[in-house]
């Protein structure tokens, strides 16, 4: 009898440390990042990196590495452990793969840098720090019209032919006074008359390759870069794209030195890749740590003001409002000239 | 009776030297990893360090033999960032704008972040050679070690094994999350040593069940030992040790008063618990003083704080005072440092004439009504108000933070009333006192400026000169109050009758200058016509003279048309 009394003493005590153990446990974020191309990863891991030192320990952190192939594997394995809240830097088409797992298994994605619209509305529980293609569109035209040019051609090269093709006709259509001429990089010497504005849709390579075509072919005619043209490769080529405006989506000024520090303190560089990945982890925090279902979400974020490396910004439904930020290239810096969006339009 | 204490006495030394084995065992074990994981950093180190000498020294040729690495390629560039020779580096590592050449001026030498060069890891090395004329820089392949339980980690948290597969992984939770160098996550012992070079760490990573086997399996006599002396003891009376039970509740009395630490008595009477209170208040009194010397320590980390920022702010304010940075952007910047000033502060505003700035947990909505959890402060400037809003966490912010904030606050208030004086006086320097219309000065600035923008758009610019006849006349006869109600109507006659884009100023006492934009000399002869014509309206006879002299015509630089101009209403008054 005297034995029992314990046995079930010890059972009863097991399955109330089991339990509390189960339901007290810290909420668990991943961080996802490629293995098969770290070179490219460097920025996303310097922002991951500077947040989870800032952040206190009531979430768990973990990695998780993937490679381009095996991604929806490591994520079911992810899934199946627990993990609901994950953070990364991927492309549209890695998180295209990965929507039909979140709705499945109710898990929350936030990225830094996914700005395609389509592919945010189909992976439901996919949120970006950026602002979305078809913002970016907007912010554009705007600018357009606001210089007033009459003539405009959009140049797209074909290295991301969603993203090139999406942007240059929203452009088109948000464009209301001019109707402007959309051509390929190879066909640019197709244009005959000088247009008074070219807006460059390609990576920055081909930015630098075509400017030089434009300035010698067509004098006088302005430059505006999508955010894929924003590279420090443009302060090397400065001859080549010297007056170009090149759209961004972080300014710097506001910046706290401590955050700044801790990047140069490595040998390493600060890109506005480095803060929207580190906004993006501290998001993920915040719906990790207060229990956020993938349900609510949607209404949490878009209820909510985060503070971020260089301000405040709250959600509207999938992205973060932030600025689309206009620089004009100058032989040594990206100097802020105006911004579409936030508080105020007019810079 | 003996042989019970002497049983006990034999287990409690036989457990306390079987755990003090398993301490110095473990110890040991750990000592021993920890040598073997300082022997491969340090080896890693020595290697890093060997190629940075060859590359200040720059020795560099394809074809020589690098300790045991190999490097992949190199680069020569000149102190200004130009690339002299390049083998293999791919452009973005190199030139002006690269992080080698930035950190390389900054630090004399540069060591790149793991870099994956067709699957081999990599690592660019760069430095000032010792003749201090160039900077040269190499990409090293990374040495297998032939260790499988290692990687060496990056200053981003990313690793690749040191067992010479290229296995990446990232590492930058336990990176960002572990307090020591030797630390357990899971069933795991992690080893991490750091390189003292470019940020790089080295980890190493044990099984903790097979280091407990090899204890256990050193200390298996001492274990045998205890769980005899165990059966021994179980199997003895247990009458004898109920017997000195009390002596023993005495005993340990004794002890705790030697310790003054609380006895939980198994009979509580008066005695034992007003000892306790006594040991209670000690310890509260010990607690008190601790938080008492944690909260100065945090004052004082507070002030050095407070005069970082005000020496911060007052370079801040001081590019304002210069024209380099205008007001409200300063004052964003204020309280963003301000904001990062203590974690207390979970949010802060500022309203000012039309400037709103807010950031953290402050709203717009918070300078309308007033909110109890929030700190509202108004302050009077020269010749305006203030309004500050400030989310301060009152249970958990000392009273002497308080004052620093507002000591900042007020920091603020008094630059932006010096900023107020300084615009009045700069606007009284540009603005005649009596017409309000611009100074000599600033009209011949800012005329400059138009005739310039006139000659390379091509356009007209006419000037007109009006001159009060015999304004000392006029004075003597109808007084001075007269006078200035005179000069004040024409001025008023001139800013009715001219554009937002036209410029117009007292040029002398009794003479006024206006540039009409974009106007040939016709039309400005019409609107000095019409302007003599409502001046003559005037209450006391006055008279009129004016000429006109236009871009480009009658010259182009301002002080010819000036001469023509004076020439001309000169040869007026004459006539």
């Amino acid at each position: 009898m005297k034995w029992l009394i314990v046995l079930a003493t010890f059972v009863v005590v097991g399955t109330t440390v089991v339990l509390f153990h189960t339901l007290n446990k810290e909420p668990i974020v991943g961080i996802l990042l490629p293995i098969d191309r770290v070179n490219s990863s460097l920025g996303s891991r310097i922002g991951f990196l500077i947040a989870l030192k800032d952040l206190p320990n009531d979430v768990e952190f973990v990695n998780i590495d993937y490679t381009s192939t095996n991604l929806k594997k490591v994520l079911e394995r992810a899934t199946k452990k627990g993990i609901r809240y994950f953070v990364g830097d991927n492309y549209s088409s890695d998180v295209s793969k990965m929507g039909d797992l979140l709705i499945k298994t109710h898990s929350i994605l936030i990225e830094s840098m996914v700005t395609n619209p389509a592919v945010l509305d189909k992976a439901k529980y996919a949120y970006t720090l950026s602002p979305t293609d078809d913002i970016q569109a907007k912010a554009i035209a705007s600018y357009l019209e606001k210089k007033g040019y009459k003539s405009i051609a959009i140049v797209k090269d074909t290295s991301n032919p969603e993203y090139v093709n999406y942007l240059s006709e929203e452009i088109a259509m948000d464009l209301k006074n001019v109707k402007p001429e959309i051509v390929s990089i190879s066909k640019i010497n197709d244009i005959k008359a000088t247009p008074a504005a070219f807006v460059l849709i390609m990576s920055a390579e081909n930015a630098v390759k075509i400017s030089k075509i434009i300035k010698s072919k067509f004098f006088g005619s302005a430059l505006i870069g999508s955010d894929r043209t924003f590279n420090v490769l443009l302060l090397k080529n400065f001859q080549a794209v010297s007056g170009m405006i090149v759209t961004g989506f972080v300014d710097t000024t506001y910046l706290s030195s401590k955050f700044s520090e801790k990047v140069t303190k490595s040998d390493l560089s600060l890109t506005p890749r480095v803060i929207l990945c580190y906004d993006a982890l501290k998001v993920a925090y915040r719906l990790a740590k207060n229990h956020i279902s993938a349900g609510n979400s949607q209404s949490y974020l878009n209820t909510h003001t985060f503070m971020g490396a260089v301000g405040n910004f709250t959600f509207n439904g999938k992205h973060a409002i932030t600025p689309v930020y206009f620089y004009k290239i100058t032989p040594f810096n990206f100097n802020l000239v105006w911004r579409f969006g936030g508080k105020s339009d007019d810079f | 009776m003996i042989f019970k204490k002497f049983t006990l006495t034999v287990l409690a030394v036989t457990i306390a030297l079987s755990l003090v084995g398993m301490y110095f065992q473990y110890k040991y074990q750990v000592e021993i990893l920890e040598r073997k994981t300082a022997l491969v950093s340090n080896s890693i180190l020595e290697e890093l360090k060997n190629d940075l000498s060859i590359i200040s020294n720059f020795e560099i040729r394809p074809y020589s033999h690098l300790a045991s690495t190999e490097f992949k390629g190199f680069v020569l560039m000149d102190l200004k960032g130009k690339v002299l020779h390049s083998l293999d580096i791919p452009l973005k590592m190199i030139g002006k704008y690269s992080n080698m050449y930035k950190y390389v001026v900054l630090n004399g030498m540069y060591v790149s972040p793991l870099n994956d060069s067709d699957g081999s890891p990599t690592i660019f090395l760069a430095s000032n050679t010792s003749d201090g004329k160039y900077i040269a820089g190499m990409e090293i392949f990374l040495a297998a070690k032939h260790i499988s339980n290692a990687f060496i980690i990056d200053s981003t948290g990313l690793g690749v094994s040191l067992s010479g597969k290229a296995q990446w992984k990232n590492m930058m939770t336990l990176l960002a999350k572990r307090k020591n160098e030797v630390f357990v996550r899971g069933s795991t012992l992690f080893i991490l040593k750091k390189l003292d070079l470019g940020g790089y760490s080295v980890l190493f990573d044990f099984s903790i069940p097979s280091i407990l086997i090899s204890i256990f399996h050193n200390d298996y006599i001492f274990w045998i030992l205890i769980l005899l002396i165990v059966m021994i003891y179980y199997i003895h009376d247990k009458a004898t040790f109920s017997r000195i039970k009390p002596l023993m509740d005495f005993v340990n009395f004794m002890k705790s008063i030697d310790n003054f630490k609380r006895y939980e008595p198994p009979k509580s009477n008066e005695a034992f618990f007003k000892y306790n209170s006594l040991v209670d208040k000690s310890e509260k009194m010990s607690r008190d003083y601790s938080n008492l010397i944690e909260e100065m320590s945090e004052i004082n980390s507070e002030l050095t704080q407070v005069n970082h920022l005000l020496i911060e702010f007052s370079m801040l304010f001081n590019e304002v005072k210069t024209n380099r940075k205008d007001l409200e952007s300063a004052l964003k910047i204020a309280l963003r440092r301000m904001l990062d000033f203590s974690r207390t502060i979970n949010g802060i505003g500022m309203r000012y004439k039309d400037i709103s700035i807010h950031f953290g947990t402050v709203n717009d909505f918070n300078f309308d009504r007033e909110n109890p959890a929030k700190l509202s402060m108004e302050l009077k400037t020269d010749s305006s108000t203030v309004k500050y809003v400030i989310s301060i966490d009152r249970f958990a912010t000392a009273e002497k933070t308080h004052d620093m904030v507002k000591t900042l606050l007020y920091y603020i208030t008094s630059f932006i009333s010096m900023y107020e004086m300084l615009e009045q006086n700069r606007s009284s320097m540009r603005y005649d006192p009596l017409t309000n219309l611009l100074t000599r000065h600033e009209f011949e600035e800012n005329a400059n400026h138009e005739l310039v923008r006139a000659k390379r758009e091509n356009q007209f610019l006419s000037f007109i000169m009006l001159n009060v006849k015999d304004m000392t006349g006029f004075n003597e006869k109808y007084g001075h109050l007269n006078g200035d109600v005179l000069l004040k109507q024409i001025a008023k006659e001139i800013t009715m009758n001219s554009r937002f884009t036209d410029l117009s100023c007292r040029y002398a006492e009794d003479k006024f200058m206006l540039c009409l934009i974009e106007m040939k000399k016709e039309d400005a002869l019409g609107k000095v016509k019409k302007m003599i014509s409502h001046i003559s309206t005037f209450k006391h006879r006055v008279e009129m003279k004016y000429a006109i002299a236009s871009f480009p015509s009658d010259g182009e630089k301002l002080d010819d048309l000036l001469i023509q101009l004076e020439k001309g209403v000169k040869e007026q008054k004459k006539d």
